[in-house]
């Protein structure tokens, strides 16, 4: 494996516990949680270590029809200037429509016009940002109707139009085959490889027949088994564990990215 | 006419208000005094080796104990301490009463901070308890012998003030001057009133003879280099030993000691002149917020921080 090796994501909650769990290459952090001009002491001490820090954001909506909140790809480029990080990135989605925010990361219907639409955006927020750019794909819970392209053909067709480059993430994949039949070794199959900055995993839970993408539990045997089923078309440069609520203890957080590096070490 | 009582007037003030003060800093801290003394005489300690939470109550008081289940659930993972100066449960389920009192009181999303669960802990059963076994085996006084010492010296205050009273209402039937005594009333009255609401608070921690010799015993051990051959050996191994010896500053990783510690050391008693508790004392002005006084170079932050 090579550039970044296996991460987690950085909450405010986890940071003198990240700073002394084993086996943390690098750490993402949520870009809408920071200010440029005072980073948390404990995430700058990670930096002064060495240890990369990419910044992840949740509420550039760069699938929306309206114009591109510049103010936040503006953010989030002080913050990536800030931590010095090489790329930064967002999702393949839209939080906000008609002046609404959704407060969710919502599908896009996959047709040739919500493509342009976020191709277009991509490459407004990619000029302002000024380094890599990645995105990622989501879970949905529903698919718009009449889809014209299937996801790994929309997203290979962004990536070739805009020049980003991926995060795909293994949990909402799984979600996505779980609940709304998609077929994840069909794009595994499809998605371009030579694009891929890094992989998510994530914990989550079945409840009444549906998958939900918690990030409160521990990680599926099912999904370490499909990024193994990744791990067999790409040496993926980084895996990144993300835990967002329900804590455990840091030996339990530590045998989870143990068992991220097993998946993905030949 | 003679004197009332065989006393006059002046003899009566000075005697009176001698005996208001002897009630008042002599006897009833002599009282309460005796009664802490009254167990554990002779340095002797029975029942063996104490557990860390003893040690740490009678070293520190019930503050001490409740720090140094924390320290333990810490060190064990059960808490996760952040850089804004709480700790959350992990998810664990102490078996230990005094652990799982302090386990319930961070168990929630945002944690709490150690002063908090000092005041949640505080009157819990487990800390009642844990303060009962030491006072049986006269390691602390007892604290209903000190409410009894507390009671009596109480009872005298009153019995002044109502000598006091006794000699002004003779003295107004006489139709003798009682200005005077009118004026030592007033700190009698004081003093009984205060005396008599003060005699159930909860009585401070105080070890004994033996509590103390129990404690130097095994702060030597400690000391020495060889403490694993001690027969409080098994006791001194790991974090919950020197917190509950020394305090919060003790704890092995400094930059989790400067978190747990409160950020008010002056209202934090003693074990403060580690390099954590100058960090956290002198940075509340000069430090944006709870989280910047982590790292730095005081703290042992940055690289020091061992990850």
């Amino acid at each position: 494996m090579a550039e970044l090796g296996i991460g987690i994501g950085w909450r405010h909650e986890l940071d003198l516990s990240i700073a002394r769990l084993p086996g943390v290459d690098w750490v993402e952090v949520v870009a809408e949680n920071l200010h440029a001009s005072h980073l948390p002491e404990t995430l700058v001490a990670l930096r002064s270590r060495g240890m990369p820090v990419l910044p992840h954001a949740v509420s550039l909506s760069l699938g929306s029809a309206e114009p591109l909140d510049t103010a936040r790809v503006e953010h989030l480029a002080e913050i990536t200037q800030a931590l010095d990080a090489p790329l930064a990135s967002d999702h393949v989605c839209f939080v906000r429509a008609g002046g609404l925010d959704s407060g969710h990361l919502m599908p896009l219907p996959r047709t040739r016009e919500a493509l342009d639409v976020l191709v277009a955006n991509v490459r407004l927020a990619m000029s302002i940002i000024g380094t890599e750019f990645a995105l990622e794909n989501i879970a949905a819970l529903l698919e718009w109707p009449d889809a014209e392209l299937t996801e790994e053909q929309f997203l290979t067709e962004l990536t070739e139009r805009t020049g980003c480059r991926l995060i795909i993430d293994v949990a909402n994949l799984y979600a996505n085959a779980r609940n709304i039949g998609t077929d994840p070794v069909a794009f595994l199959d499809g998605i371009p490889w030579e694009r891929l900055a890094y992989v998510h995993m994530a914990g989550g839970i079945e409840r009444d027949g549906v998958y939900h993408d918690t990030h409160a539990h521990p990680v599926l045997p099912e999904v370490l088994d499909l990024l193994a089923e990744l791990r067999r078309r790409t040496d993926p440069p980084g895996v990144l564990l993300e835990r967002d609520d329900d804590y455990p203890p840091d030996s339990e957080l530590e045998a989870e990215l143990a068992a991220l590096r097993a998946a993905v070490t030949p | 006419m003679s004197d009332p009582w065989g006393i006059s007037g002046p003899d009566f003030l000075w005697l009176y208000g001698g005996l208001i003060v002897v009630v008042w800093l002599v006897v009833r801290p002599v009282l309460t005094l005796s009664a802490r003394r009254a167990a554990g005489r002779g340095g002797q300690y029975p029942g063996g080796t104490p557990t860390v939470y003893q040690l740490a109550y009678l070293a520190g008081g019930p503050d001490r104990a409740i720090d140094t289940a924390i320290a333990a659930l810490v060190e064990r993972g059960e808490l996760r301490v952040s850089s804004a100066r709480t700790v959350t449960a992990t998810g664990a389920m102490p078996v230990d009463p005094l652990e799982r009192a302090v386990g319930d009181a961070a168990n929630r999303p945002q944690g709490r901070t150690t002063a908090k669960i000092h005041s949640m802990v505080r009157s819990s059963p487990a800390l009642r308890s844990l303060a009962s076994e030491l006072e049986q085996r006269g390691l602390i006084a007892s604290q209903a012998g000190v409410r009894t010492a507390r009671t009596v010296g109480a009872l005298l205050q009153l019995g002044v003030l109502v000598v006091g009273i006794a000699r002004l209402a003779n003295g107004v039937s006489q139709d003798r001057a009682v200005g005077f005594l009118v004026l030592l009333l007033i700190p009698a009255l004081v003093l009984a009133t205060r005396a008599w609401t003060a005699r159930k608070r909860t009585p401070e921690w105080a070890p004994t003879a033996a509590g103390k010799a129990l404690l130097n015993d095994v702060r030597q051990a400690q000391l020495s280099a060889g403490h694993a051959a001690s027969p409080y050996g098994p006791l001194l191994v790991g974090a919950a030993s020197l917190v509950a010896i020394g305090g919060l500053a003790m704890y092995p990783d400094h930059e989790l000691s400067a978190a747990l510690m409160p950020m008010d050391t002056r209202a934090y008693g003693g074990g403060g002149s580690s390099g954590g508790s100058s960090c956290s004392s002198g940075s509340s002005s000069s430090c944006s917020g709870g989280s910047s006084c982590g790292g730095g170079s005081s703290c042992g932050g940055g690289g020091g921080c061992g990850g």
